[in-house]
């Protein structure tokens, strides 16, 4: 209350006139009284001014009920502090530069976890909106998808979307293959999802389309008359009706770029969202599910699968979302990133901190003048804080300025293949919360311990004891420590990517070519024709020069993925084993082709028209060390057993596989593999002008497999890319920190030195003298610091190729030697200096 | 005989009593206070405005001005109602304290 009235005082009155016009009255009045108590004015005035003593003084103490004396106090400490930042302008920029670089990566990694992982999808209140996952499986097929819709058993909105729906796009004479998600009719109603122009796709539209807004820039080249244009996709005219925003976010999360939103047609297998109504708890609304789909059951059954069953239902904002066993892995990585960085932090305010001792020792006349004068401990700690909170929340500006420009780096990135994926990060107000917390947390780190010392009542006494032990080497221990363990994780992860891509996936990708062929689906229209293609592609692809094999598969290996769960049963024992396995289609001679080894067995061949493959993994999880030839696997023969290799990641290990044979290819999406017995490169352009010449209006794809392992890549290269920056950032902080403290303690003792000099010591006893300190700094920390690494990298295994181990002993070996070589060169300095003392001066100095 | 330290604390109370009886302004005030513990309790001026406007920051006294007795511009110091329950609450607690502290001196 009373600021306010402050505030309103200040606002209505000119306080030091009326002030001082009342002291002027007071007088008079007392002037008065004394020259009727026989006094004579001259008299009179000359003791009423006695009494009131010193105007100043009085009017200063009226004032300070008035103002706000912190905050005069704090505009003096801010102005004191930028006078003895902007005067000691090296301190200022490195410990500036520390503080930038701490922050600014801080909160680059926390604006990318939050945008990749957290970003909210643009519906209305998306708290309220689920995605289910009937009977485990991600999408339901449209006949049943219907039956749900159609008798309306999820009555609070039930949405369809199909996230990664590729089509041709017909343009300027050329197909492009492009992305798009399929939504049903009721999608944009239910969700809410907010348009930047036009509007949404409507209930019974078929051929309408609506843009991303990155589509409309980049392809169309932002055309500001794009409403109601007409894009060729898969051979039929599509209407666009509608823009969405720059920062429109899928339902699907993690970045997912499609080009554009389209009607979902009668065969779109469809992933399910439904609103929960206000009010209703998590239990009540999965058993409104499950009764829907126990009728989708009794209605449409499906033999021994019940959609019913192993029912999941996900939020689709929030942590919970992240809840799942795919993404749990994803989230820890991000956890670990904050972590580092967080440890980066560390070390950057522990050079400042650092800095700010040195400078506060250097201060301390300052100091005892003021102290002196009459500044209390508390002012002058207060001013000290000031100091710190105001380099803090400079390295936060500055740190604000690097995350803008990292992440509009960041956002130019683009990942198109296998799903587009984008970054679209914005500045928001939580990125300012973190920062403004992360400046107030450096501004603690940094300035309370110098502080606290520089004010200490008796700095001389404190300062005049040499110990082996004192607070700015244990600083300089514990950043080479907490260096160490960043390095260490940074080394594992370089390690992790040179063995990725040294890495053996299991199949050849020297000699092999990978063609994606996508026809146009009207030129083709019954399964009849698209058999006859197929053919026409591989028998056109075998007669090319060059070319020892062709096959087909459904699911490029390290590009898609697919995994099935349904029961195995052998004709061994009668009880079905339950086990997620990679299951695909292959055509004969594919092993053949991609240089996988058939271990028994044979591989299919054209004639057959059923039997299954298995890899050695499931071989022997099905068989132990019996052979499986000749056995049956879900009344299948067992043709063949195959040399385990990479399905879909670098990092999954044994894991299971069956394949069956690619009996006719009756779709859209050819994926031809080829083996070249010329270098690869050489056979590119012929596989594409023998492809073209059978139909040119397909999009086509050709690429060597080496050149095809992007997304499998995309974990280590990540990885190491971040990690190893981090790494180097650390250690050269760190070393920063070392040179700094051992500078500092020879300029502490060059009398010291030149005293020894003088009484005849060997330069070789002052190197001695000046590197043992840096050496045994350097020993300390690196003991601790290998130590605490082997402790703390060791959950850091799950983001590693198998095989490479967190205790890996060449990293920490490497870790080692690095920075053995960089606590010699920080010690290199200083020695030197050491060296050139003269001691003729260093003795005449005071 | 020389003037008694004046007890902490009670210079607000003094002024609020004085101030009971209408507004006056500052030098009215020290001048009241002094006539009436007859001479023997005098307020300095350089206590008197401080606390004067210590009081007006709290809101027990509103200040306007006006003109004096000799016709010269003055700041005329009125209790508000804020004030006048400070007041009644101060003179209390110092009624009790006083009591308490003779009943010490009279019995110990």
């Amino acid at each position: 209350m009373s600021i306010f009235r402050k505030l309103a005082f200040w606002r209505q009155t000119d306080f030091e006139a009326g002030l001082s016009e009342e002291m002027r009255f007071h007088q008079e009045c007392r002037i008065d009284e004394l020259v009727a108590n026989g006094l004579s004015p001259a008299e009179a005035a000359d003791q009423a001014r006695r009494e009131l003593g010193s105007p100043l003084r009085l009017a200063e103490r009226s004032r300070d009920e008035w103002t706000f004396r912190w905050l005069e106090d704090l505009l003096t400490d801010l102005r004191y502090a930028v006078r003895a930042l902007a005067r000691d302008r090296a301190f200022t920029v490195t410990a500036l530069a520390s503080l930038a670089l701490g922050i600014g990566c801080n909160t680059t990694i926390f604006s990318v976890t939050k945008e990749l992982l957290l970003s909210r999808p643009s519906v209305n209140s998306p708290e309220t909106l689920v995605r289910v996952l009937p009977g485990g499986n991600s999408h339901l097929e449209a006949p049943n998808f219907r039956f749900l819709a159609e008798n309306n058993l999820l009555p609070h909105g039930l949405v369809g979307t199909r996230e990664d729906s590729e089509v041709n796009w017909r343009h300027d004479g050329e197909s492009s293959r492009v992305m798009s998600t399929r939504v049903t009719g009721n999608f944009f109603s239910v969700t809410g999802v907010p348009l930047a122009a036009g509007r949404g796709i409507a209930p019974g539209e078929t051929h309408t389309a609506v843009l991303m807004h990155h589509f409309w820039q980049t392809r169309l080249a932002g055309d500001p008359h794009v409403l109601g244009r007409t894009l060729i996709l898969d051979g039929r005219p599509h209407t666009v009706v509608g823009i969405l925003p720059a920062d429109h976010h899928t339902l699907f999360g993690f970045g997912l770029a499609p080009a554009f939103y389209l009607p979902a047609d009668a065969g779109t297998r469809l992933a399910l969202y439904t609103r929960i109504p206000a009010g209703e708890a998590m239990p009540a609304t999965r058993e409104r599910v499950q009764s829907a789909l126990t009728r989708l059951d009794q209605a449409l059954p499906l033999g021994q699968f019940k959609f019913s069953e192993n029912v999941r239902i996900w939020p689709i904002v929030g942590w919970a979302s992240l809840n799942q066993n795919k993404l749990r892995t994803i989230g820890l990585f991000f956890l670990m990133l904050l972590t580092v960085v967080g440890l980066l932090l560390l070390i950057a305010c522990t050079n400042v901190a650092n800095l700010l001792l040195a400078r506060a020792s250097v201060r301390r006349q300052e100091f005892a003048i003021r102290a002196s004068l009459g500044a209390s401990r508390g002012r002058l700690l207060r001013q000290l804080l000031t100091e710190s909170l105001l380099l803090a929340a400079l390295g936060a500006g500055c740190g604000l300025a690097l995350n803008l420009g990292l992440t509009s780096l960041l956002n130019r990135f683009e990942l198109n293949e296998p799903v587009p994926l984008r970054l679209n990060i914005q500045p928001d107000w939580q990125l300012l919360a973190y920062t403004i917390l992360l400046a107030v947390a450096s501004a603690g780190m940094i300035g309370l311990l110098p502080a606290w010392r520089a004010t200490r009542p008796s700095v001389n006494e404190d300062l005049k004891r040499h110990t082996p032990f004192n607070l700015r080497n244990a600083l300089v221990v514990g950043q080479l420590t907490v260096s160490i363990i960043v390095l260490a994780a940074a080394f594992l992860f370089g390690r992790n990517l040179v063995e990725s891509l040294a890495m053996n996936p299991g199949f050849d990708t020297e000699q092999t070519v990978w063609a994606n062929l996508r026809l146009v689906p009207e030129n083709y229209g019954s399964p009849e024709k698209y058999a006859a293609v197929t053919q026409a592609a591989l028998d056109r692809l075998r007669a090319l020069p060059g070319v020892a094999a062709v096959s087909l598969t459904d699911t490029p290996f390290l590009n898609d993925d697919t995994t099935h769960g349904g029961p195995l049963r052998t004709d061994l024992s009668p009880d079905a084993v339950v086990l997620q396995r990679y299951w695909t289609h292959v055509g004969p001679g594919y092993f053949a082709t991609m240089g996988i080894p058939v271990l028994a067995g044979r591989e299919f061949r054209e004639t057959d028209q059923n039997g299954v493959i298995l890899n050695e993994a499931l071989a022997r999880r099905l068989f132990g060390m019996a052979s499986p030839i000749g056995h049956t696997l879900n009344n299948q023969p067992i043709l063949g057993v195959v040399r385990n290799s990479k399905y879909f990641s670098l990092a999954e290990d044994q894991r299971f596989a069956a394949f069956e044979p690619h009996r006719r290819n009756t779709g859209p999406v050819l994926h031809l593999m080829i083996r070249a017995a010329a270098p690869p490169d050489m056979l590119l352009r012929p596989i594409q002008h023998a492809l073209l010449d059978l139909d040119g209006s397909a999009a086509l794809d050709v690429r060597p497999m080496s050149r095809a392992m992007t997304l499998a890549l995309l974990p280590s290269r990540a990885g190491a890319a971040v990690l190893g920056s981090m790494g180097l950032l650390g250690l050269m902080l760190a070393s920063i920190g070392l040179y700094g403290v051992l500078t500092y303690s020879v300029a502490r003792r060059l009398r010291e030195i030149g005293v020894r000099i003088a009484l005849g010591a060997s330069p070789r006893q002052i190197v001695r003298l000046v590197a043992a300190d840096g050496f045994r700094l350097v020993g300390t920390g690196l003991a601790l610091g290998l130590l605490a690494a082997f402790f703390v990298t060791k959950p850091l295994a799950m983001f590693l190729v198998p095989g490479l181990h967190p205790s890996d002993p060449l990293s920490f070996l490497a870790v080692t030697g690095v920075l053995g070589v960089v606590g010699l060169l920080a010690c290199f300095g200083p020695t030197r200096r050491a060296l050139r003392v003269d001691p003729m001066q260093a003795l005449r100095q005071d | 005989m020389s003037q008694p330290d004046l007890l902490p604390g009670t210079l607000f109370l003094l002024i609020l009593r004085v101030l009971d009886g209408g507004p006056l302004h500052g030098y009215a005030i020290a001048k009241r206070i002094k006539e009436c513990s007859a001479e023997l309790l005098s307020v300095e001026e350089g206590s008197l405005y401080p606390a004067l406007n210590r009081m007006l920051v709290k809101g027990w006294v509103t200040a306007t001005w006006g003109l004096s007795e000799t016709n010269r511009k003055a700041r005329f110091y009125e209790l508000t109602a804020e004030g006048r329950k400070q007041l009644e609450a101060e003179s209390e607690g110092f009624d009790r304290m006083v009591a308490a502290i003779q009943l010490v001196l009279k019995t110990a």
